[in-house]
């Protein structure tokens, strides 16, 4: 007993022993001149998808010169957990990233509370204008368009279908393109849409992936990050099952890949930090489109026929050139302030 | 007023002892845990008081936050006191708070105070109703209600992904978030406290401790949950319907925990309804309770750790980039030492020889067994 009652003062003092020999984080060099940078996001930092492209574009931008990415905050998938962590990096950073649709609300009780920080907020708009934020959105759903024609051409059973996590105006634009770019190819397809509410979650990816197999979808879009294991798995136990991937090309993760709707987060996030840095972002809305470069339809290395490849051209300049205007749904809402289409 | 017997002392020393061994294991784990991963844990601690108690501000959230926590635990002590073992506490937070939103959203134009008290009765009606179902299909139907209510947990959570895509949706960007609400609905705050981030909630947890504490020993119903749960045929015996007890006992615990969703959303900071508001109050309640060894008093000082816990774990993150996951190993290594507290305590007690029993005062003098239930 003595014994045990000895190991608890010991049990405390080791680890504050040990803390004089270690470093402090918060000790580490950094510059005073440099612009600091903080990151929010609700989904992990590392998911395969939107918030790492997001998080490299600003590394990209940081690296580049004069800024410092002090802080990241991911995982923060609650509102209140969203505030606290957006008003401490506010507190202490020039520029804060919010990434995130969910995060709007949060911007939006946060920012008028530190007017002397920019917040860029990413895939979401806010309801009011705000002096200090600006939304960064890209028009997915024209990506989706071509995608949509693509995979009503190679479709056999001319059933193709859309696997998302939560249903918010950035899933449900892939959807809504899909199914407008399909009946441009082929009137006759069906298109289907899933919602798993979770764009990391590989079992409820799968499921919704063999339940659209059942009813005959054999091509299936992915707008999901590491959930999109689920629906490899789906593909690889049926026949002639192919898959979509969004945001870049996955072509090595799985043989049933075709290409992707490629969505350059890293591009659009690295221009806009750079431009905040420079004092030169407006505040309001932003939107990135195909003239903007960071839109393309991509395919894999040697899966695309010829019929293909001017089907995805054809599409393409045709959206950039007005002949195709996009239905209700592809693109995201638009404020009823500032506005910029790039 | 009889003077604290000896053995109860030793009782209560011993359940300090423990909390105090919960704490200090937790500690060293989280220190070690930082050490790991290069962040000195002088360091971190420095931030996590910056974050939870540093300034009136953050203060405020931390005690703020503690309020819901505090009525989830509640909620428990009740239904452990009328030995019913429910763990729906998650969905009953969250059909409260979908009710005191529901309720909210239509109060723009109804006075402050009538529009907080509307709010608050609509969030503990909703989590009662909620519970509800678990009482009746365990009274009526013999379902038991460990399973019925951890079940209705997850239908609780799809009502609440249709209700925010659906009827109360408000966001103009479709989001699937309610509109804020109105203003007169917003639980009042301390204006001493900079960022009104001290709601006036926070002077429910003595006053409910202390209430609840009153019911449980002062009254005929707080004696019919003990007895219910520490006896049925006792209870039957002495005129007590442990089934209606036990209905009674869970529709309370339901309403306390719909109090707390609608704390969450009218005494915090993000005044809407969103997925994931519930933020794991539910079961962490549970844990508030189980650490506090269900003590209603105790269940307050609980609270504050774990929503301190929460908030300063996103202080960590911010500042020193400490993985948020941390805050929820602690969050699980609490509970895991809590039980195993009890399991050395119950194996402790069964091991210690029992005290010699008092000579009877008079020859003929009958010796009476006083069978204590732990409080």
């Amino acid at each position: 007993m003595r014994i045990k009652l000895a190991a608890i003062p010991l049990a405390v003092t080791l680890p504050l022993s040990l803390a004089a020999c270690s470093g402090s984080s918060a000790d580490d060099a950094s510059s005073d001149d440099a612009i600091q940078v903080g990151f929010l996001a609700p989904a992990p930092r590392n998911d395969g998808g939107f918030t790492q492209y997001a998080l490299a574009g600003v590394e990209k931008a940081v690296e580049a010169g004069g800024m410092e990415l002090t802080s990241i905050v991911d995982n923060a998938a609650e509102s209140q957990e969203q505030i606290e962590g957006l008003q401490t990096l506010a507190a202490n950073n020039d520029i804060v990233v919010a990434d995130g649709a969910v995060l709007n609300k949060a911007v939006a009780v946060v920012a008028p509370k530190y007017p002397d920080t920019h917040f860029i907020l990413v895939a979401s708009d806010l309801e009011e204008y705000a002096e200090n934020v600006s939304s960064v959105t890209v028009a997915v759903g024209l990506d989706a368009l071509v995608a949509g024609a693509v995979a009503s051409m190679r479709s056999e059973s001319k059933k193709i279908g859309m696997i998302a996590g939560p249903e918010v105006p950035s899933s449900t634009a892939w959807y809504y393109g899909m199914k407008q770019g399909a009946a441009i190819e082929n009137p006759q397809t069906e298109v289907f849409q899933a919602y798993t509410n979770d764009y990391n979650d590989v079992g409820k990816a799968k499921q919704a992936a063999e339940a659209m197999i059942a009813n005959g979808a054999d091509q299936l879009l992915s707008d999901l990050d590491s959930g999109s294991e689920g629906i490899y798995q789906a593909a690889g136990a049926a026949e002639g099952i192919e898959v979509y991937n969004v945001f870049a090309l996955h072509c090595d993760e799985n043989p049933n890949i075709v290409g992707s709707g490629v969505v350059s987060w890293s591009d659009v996030l690295e221009s806009t930090v750079t431009e905040a840095a420079a004092d030169e972002l407006p505040a309001g809305a932003i939107s990135f489109g195909l003239k903007s470069g960071a839109l393309s339809f991509q395919f894999c290395e040697g899966k695309a026929s010829e019929e293909e490849i001017a089907l995805v051209e054809d599409i393409t300049g045709r959206i950039s050139d007005g002949s195709i205007t996009p239905e209700e749904g592809v693109l995201l809402p638009r404020p009823s302030y500032d506005f910029e289409q790039r | 007023m009889t003077p604290p017997s000896a053995a109860a002392l030793r009782a209560l020393g011993l359940r300090l002892l423990t909390q105090l061994a919960v704490a200090l294991v937790t500690l060293l784990m989280a220190a070690l845990i930082l050490l790991a991963i290069g962040v000195s844990p002088t360091v971190a601690a420095d931030a996590f008081w910056a974050g939870t108690f540093g300034s009136p501000t953050n203060a405020g959230t931390t005690l703020t936050q503690a309020v819901p926590l505090f009525l989830v635990a509640l909620g428990w002590i009740v239904t452990d006191k009328a030995g019913r073992l429910q763990v729906g506490f998650p969905g009953q937070v969250v059909i409260g708070g979908c009710a005191a939103a529901a309720v909210g959203l239509q109060c723009e134009n109804v006075p402050a105070p009538l529009a907080v008290m509307l709010c608050a009765a609509a969030g503990m009606l909703g989590g009662a109703l909620w519970a509800g179902i678990v009482a009746w299909l365990w009274a009526s139907r013999g379902v038991l209600e460990i399973v019925s209510s951890l079940l209705l947990n997850l239908v609780a959570i799809q009502v609440l992904a249709w209700l925010v895509r659906g009827p109360l949706q408000g966001s103009l960007d479709q989001q699937p978030q309610s509109a804020d609400f109105p203003e007169s609905t917003r639980w009042p705050a301390f204006p001493s406290v900079p960022g009104l981030t001290l709601s006036y909630d926070v002077l429910l947890m003595p006053v409910l401790a202390v209430g609840l504490i009153v019911v449980l020993s002062r009254t005929s119903f707080g004696f019919s949950l003990r007895a219910s749960g520490g006896n049925v045929t006792a209870a039957r015996w002495q005129g007590i319907d442990p089934v209606r007890t036990g209905v009674r006992a869970i529709a309370l615990s339901g309403a306390f925990a719909g109090l707390a969703g609608a704390a969450l959303l009218f005494a915090g900071s993000a005044p809407w309804l969103s997925e994931g508001f519930e933020a794991g109050i539910g079961f962490n309640g549970i844990a508030v309770a189980l650490l506090a060894r269900n003590s209603p008093v105790g269940a307050m000082f609980t609270a504050v750790v774990f929503a301190s816990l929460n908030v300063g774990g996103t202080s960590l993150q911010s500042l020193l980039d400490v993985p948020s996951t941390l805050t929820s190993v602690l969050q699980g290594a609490v509970i895991v030492l809590v039980l195993v507290a009890a399991a050395v305590a119950v194996r402790r007690r069964s091991t210690t020889p029992p005290e010699p029993a008092p000579a009877p005062a008079e020859p003929s003098g009958r010796v009476t067994a006083a069978a204590g239930q732990g409080a």
